[in-house]
């Protein structure tokens, strides 16, 4: 389903955090949403999704206005991954059922048990179905929370930074899962992340705040270098390295 | 269960399978808990000062035994020993709601201040209108319902976050504890006796009106959190996991503390302050089955239920005199027994 952003303006008491944020993201692609700390790329996220309530502005699944649904309309249609996951003792199962929460009855259907256990599969979780999900790592935790969302049965993932924190092996892994996902299941992803060879690697469409706004939103093949030195305030290159372009500081 | 087993004979819904039987160990460790909570009830009725053999419990309980005894189970000990199994029940619920919505294993009626609160009104009414249990219990409710609700004033307007939720907890309660200590400056010996004999919790105070009354309450919050389990279960995951789920977090929070708030304070102010029970509880239930809330509701109940039992079961045979206050104990042992849960957890 198509995804439209329009006008989306936010502050914090009188302090502006994003301001007229508009795009619109089809389904099949991955956006990366970049920019520096304190950007804002959190809160349009949350935006997105109206665990924030939008200052102005209004937010499209389709063309059903999004100010119009429950949160459980919205959270059937939106899967959303924080970036910060407090500890707790659900085990891997109990934590991916809970994404059916938006969907349930008063009783968890057969149904429900098996799309977990599909989603475990598709995966790749099944060792760990049963283990407590404090007692996983970091890359393991990441795909959990990942699969939470899709057992939302979401047209779209909105993931916050879901590589920090994680080593090399498990930032490929974890992004390649989201690529993957996005691909079978014809889903759309908006994904904020800080490392931009990562997200040069895996994503479609660019999106930079900058000063609150979009300063850019671009594919792969026109960013360039003066965009990321106007963003981050720092001079890199970008160099093509096999299929991939990879961006070194000065 | 048809259901089941065909997905599992297409080779799929191993998992699931293994899932579900977990489920099913742990309702049959929850019915176990069950048995023996009855068995510990049937015991603490069968035994005392005046001893009734099982065979005559139950003809009495039946209402085929002598009058003798069934005067001293029907208007002694079972009134005692239901009380205890719905405080604790109540408590344990209470602690588990405010943990769980405020993300804070701190969470229990004492860290909100509705305990001392339940205190405080009590020796307010005491010192100003003698020591009638009457006004002692409505002046004891009035202050347990008010602390809950100053927090919820207090956290609606200033739209406080969990911990800050507690913080003001621990702040009310601290007052609260002055005001009674002040009162009890004041008071006469005679006043001051009766004032710190309320606060010795003690389930052997209460006539079956009370007992209905409590249990009113706690079914409703026990309803309650039956009916919100995944949105507990979301709050586990944190709040903004849950804000993502639909859950609308803040109506849950404020609902729930609500809930448990009246139950506590109904459940203190007819037995006085039964420390630990509401901290403990909980914790034990998650260390046992972890935290998902369709078992952990059940879980906490009854060990709260079990806890509260055995202690006055054991204060009473054990410690002799049979009117050592419940209180005492769950105090006594409740605090070596929550430093041993922490640090096991934390080795």
């Amino acid at each position: 389903m198509k995804l439209r952003v329009s006008d989306i303006s936010f502050a914090y008491n009188s302090h502006p955090i994003l301001e007229d944020v508009s795009f619109s993201l089809e389904p099949g692609n991955i956006m990366c949403l970049m920019g520096v700390n304190g950007a804002g790329k959190s809160t349009l996220l949350k935006c997105i999704n109206r665990i924030l309530k939008p200052k102005e502005g209004t937010v499209f699944i389709g063309e059903q206005d999004l100010h119009s649904m429950t949160g459980d309309d919205i959270a059937r249609k939106l899967g959303y991954v924080p970036q910060r996951h407090p500890d707790n003792r659900l085990n891997v199962f109990e934590s991916i059922l809970l994404g059916r929460r938006p969907h349930m009855g008063w009783k968890v259907e057969m149904r429900d048990y098996e799309l977990v256990e599909g989603i475990i599969h598709e995966i790749g979780l099944e060792d760990l179905a049963m283990r407590p999900v404090n007692e996983l790592s970091g890359g393991e935790l990441q795909k959990v929370v990942i699969a939470r969302a899709l057992a939302q049965s979401p047209a779209i993932l909105l993931l916050d930074e879901p590589t920090s924190n994680l080593d090399l092996k498990n930032q490929l892994e974890v992004m390649g899962l989201v690529r993957r996902i996005v691909r079978e299941r014809g889903l759309s992803a908006i994904v904020a992340i800080h490392d931009l060879n990562i997200a040069l690697r895996f994503g479609d469409i660019f999106l930079f705040l900058r000063d609150h706004r979009i300063y850019s939103l671009l594919n792969r093949d026109n960013l360039t270098e003066e965009i990321i030195r106007d963003v981050y305030g720092v001079e890199v290159m970008l160099n093509k390295v096999g299929d991939h372009i990879i961006v070194v500081p000065h | 269960m048809t259901c089941a087993s065909k997905i599992i004979e297409s080779g799929h819904g191993r998992i699931v399978k293994a899932y579900l039987e977990s489920l099913n160990h742990k309702i049959l460790l929850f019915f176990i808990l069950a048995g023996l909570t009855f068995l510990v009830a049937l015991y603490a009725m069968a035994h005392g000062a005046y001893e009734i053999s099982i065979k005559e419990l139950l003809l009495a309980l039946s209402g085929n035994g002598e009058s003798a005894h069934g005067t001293v189970i029907l208007d002694i000990r079972m009134p005692r020993v239901v009380s205890a199994i719905i405080a604790g029940w109540g408590l344990s619920l209470s602690g588990l709601c405010i943990q769980s919505v405020l993300r804070n294993p701190l969470g229990s009626p004492s860290t909100l201040g509705i305990s001392q609160g339940a205190a405080f009104g009590a020796a307010f009414a005491i010192v100003l209108f003698g020591s009638q249990v009457f006004s002692a219990t409505m002046f004891a409710f009035a202050g347990a319902f008010a602390a809950g609700l100053i927090i919820l004033i207090l956290a609606t307007i200033k739209r406080l976050s969990g911990e800050a939720i507690i913080l003001s907890g621990v702040a009310m309660a601290s007052l609260f504890t002055s005001a009674t200590v002040l009162i009890q400056y004041m008071a006469s010996e005679l006043e001051l006796a009766a004032v710190v004999f309320w606060t010795f919790g003690d389930v052997a105070r209460s006539n079956w009106t009370e007992i209905g009354l409590m249990t009113a309450a706690t079914l409703l919050a026990t309803v309650y959190l039956v009916m919100h389990r995944w949105d507990f279960n979301a709050f586990s995951a944190g709040e903004e996991t849950a804000r993502g789920l639909g859950v609308n977090v803040t109506g849950i929070r404020y609902a729930g503390i609500f809930t448990v708030s009246l139950a506590a304070a109904l459940i203190t102010a007819f037995l006085g302050v039964i420390a630990f029970v509401g901290l403990i509880a909980p914790h034990v239930a998650r260390r046992i089955i972890g935290d998902d809330h369709r078992m952990l509701i059940p879980f906490s109940s009854i060990i709260g239920a079990l806890l509260l039992l055995a202690a006055d079961t054991v204060g009473r045979l054990v410690m002799g005199s049979g009117s050592l206050p419940v209180g005492v104990i769950t105090s006594f042992l409740g605090a070596p027994m929550f430093l041993y849960l922490l640090i096991r957890g934390y080795q």
